[in-house]
C-alpha cells in the first residue's frame, strides 16, 4: 500500500511541485518498491528452511518451463533469447528447482550486456551427478568474487545500475545444497558468466526428449 | 570539513545532505561502494585530485567490499588510520558492533529510522568530530 500510494502521489504530482519534491517521491516509490522485493526475497529465503516438499522425480525442463513463464515479462521487455538443451529428470523438490532456474536466469538476462540478452541452459552427465549450465554474454564476473557472490545480501554493483536485493544467490546456493549439489560461476570480465550447479543422478537417470 | 560518505543508497546520501543544508562548512565527497571509497582514500585514477576528508562515514553493506573491510584496510594503513570513521548502517546486530570496535572504528551509529532523529544524529556525529573533537594535523 505505501508503494501504491507513493505511486499515485508521483503520477498526479510529479513536475508540479518543486525539483526536491521531485526527487524525494522519486526516492519514496524506489524505496517502497525496494522494501517490497525485499520483504518478499526474505519470505523466499527462510521458507526454504521450513516448507519443504519430499523429493520426487522432477523434470527438469518442466522446472524451466514454469521459470520462463514467471520471467516471461522481463524476458519480453529485454527481448531476452533464452535455448535449451534436452535436460533429465533428477529427483528433487519441484517448486526449489522452478525457483533455482528462475533466479540464475533472471541473473542472466539482469546482467546481460547486449541487446537482447542471449542464454543457454544445458545439463551433462558426469558419473553420478548432473551438472547443469545457465551460460549468458553478459558483464561477466570478476574471479575474486566466486565466494562472495552466493553470500546473502552481497551486491557487486550500486543499485542505480542493477537492482537488486543481494538474496537470489543465496538463495540459490540454499537449493543446490539442501539438493547435494555444488553451485559455482566460470566467467571472465566482460566475456559473460556460465553459472553451474549438480544434482545427484541417483533415482532417476532419464533423458527428457522435447 | 571534508567528509568522505560511504553509501550505497542515494536516498540515504539525499537524506545526510539534508541533514546539513543550512551549514556550509562541510564538504561532501561521496563514493557508493568500498572499492570506489579506497580509490578515493588512496587518490587513485578519477580521484588523483580528491581531498583527504577529515571524517569518514561508513556504511557496512556495500557493493563490491563491504564496510567491514573498508574500515580493516583503513585502520591498517599508517597513512589513513587516524581518519576518524563513523559506521552508520541499519545494521544493530551485537556482532557487527562487536566487529566494527574490533577493528578500531571511532564510533559505531545504528541508522534511526525516524528522519528528525536521523538529522539529529548526524549532525551531532559530525558536530563532534568537526566542533569538540581535536583532530591531529595531517
Amino acid at each position: 500500500m505505501v508503494a501504491s500510494y507513493t505511486q499515485l502521489l508521483a503520477e498526479r504530482y510529479q513536475g508540479k511541485l518543486d525539483a526536491d519534491a521531485d526527487e524525494f517521491i522519486a526516492f519514496a516509490v524506489e524505496g517502497a518498491q525496494r522494501m517490497q522485493k525485499l520483504i518478499h526475497d526474505l519470505l523466499t529465503y527462510s521458507r526454504l528452511g521450513t516448507r519443504r516438499e519430499e523429493f520426487k522425480p522432477t523434470e527438469c525442463g518442466q522446472a524451466l518451463g514454469r521459470a520462463l513463464q514467471n520471467l516471461a515479462a522481463s524476458i519480453e521487455e529485454s527481448r531476452a533469447s533464452v535455448t535449451h538443451d534436452p535436460l533429465p529428470t533428477v529427483m528433487a523438490d519441484g517448486s526449489q528447482l522452478t525457483q533455482l532456474f528462475q533466479n540464475l536466469v533472471s541473473n542472466a538476462i539482469k546482467f546481460g550486456d547486449q541487446q537482447p540478452p542471449r542464454v543457454h541452459i544445458s545439463a551433462e552427465r558426469n558419473d553420478a551427478e548432473w551438472t547443469f549450465s545457465v551460460q549468458d554474454h553478459g558483464i561477466g564476473i570478476d574471479a575474486q568474487y566466486a565466494d562472495r557472490i552466493f553470500v546473502i545480501f552481497q551486491r557487486l554493483h550500486p543499485r542505480n545500475e542493477y537492482p537488486g536485493t543481494g538474496i537470489g544467490l543465496a538463495i540459490s546456493k540454499k537449493i543446490v545444497e539442501r539438493h547435494r549439489g555444488r553451485i559455482w560461476f566460470e566467467s571472465e570480465l566482460g566475456e559473460g558468466a556460465t553459472f553451474k550447479f549438480t544434482i545427484p543422478a541417483d533415482g532417476v537417470t532419464t533423458w527428457q526428449e522435447h | 570539513m571534508q567528509i568522505l560518505l560511504v553509501e550505497d543508497n542515494p536516498g540515504d546520501v539525499r537524506l545526510t545532505r539534508e541533514a546539513w543544508r543550512d551549514d556550509h562548512t562541510n564538504h561532501l565527497i561521496w563514493t557508493a561502494d568500498g572499492v570506489e571509497a579506497l580509490a578515493c582514500l588512496h587518490r587513485e585514477g578519477k580521484y588523483a585530485d580528491a581531498p583527504r576528508p577529515d571524517l569518514i562515514l561508513l556504511d557496512l553493506s556495500l557493493p563490491r567490499k563491504d564496510g567491514r573491510e573498508v574500515l580493516a584496510e583503513i585502520k591498517q594503513d599508517p597513512e589513513l588510520r587516524r581518519i576518524p570513521v563513523v559506521v552508520i548502517t541499519s545494521s544493530d546486530a551485537e556482532k557487527d558492533i562487536d566487529k566494527i570496535y574490533n577493528l578500531h572504528a571511532n564510533c559505531f551509529i545504528t541508522k534511526p529510522l525516524d528522519l528528525e532523529r536521523f538529522v539529529l544524529v548526524v549532525k551531532t556525529a559530525v558536530g563532534f568530530w568537526s566542533g569538540i573533537a581535536t583532530l591531529p594535523l595531517q
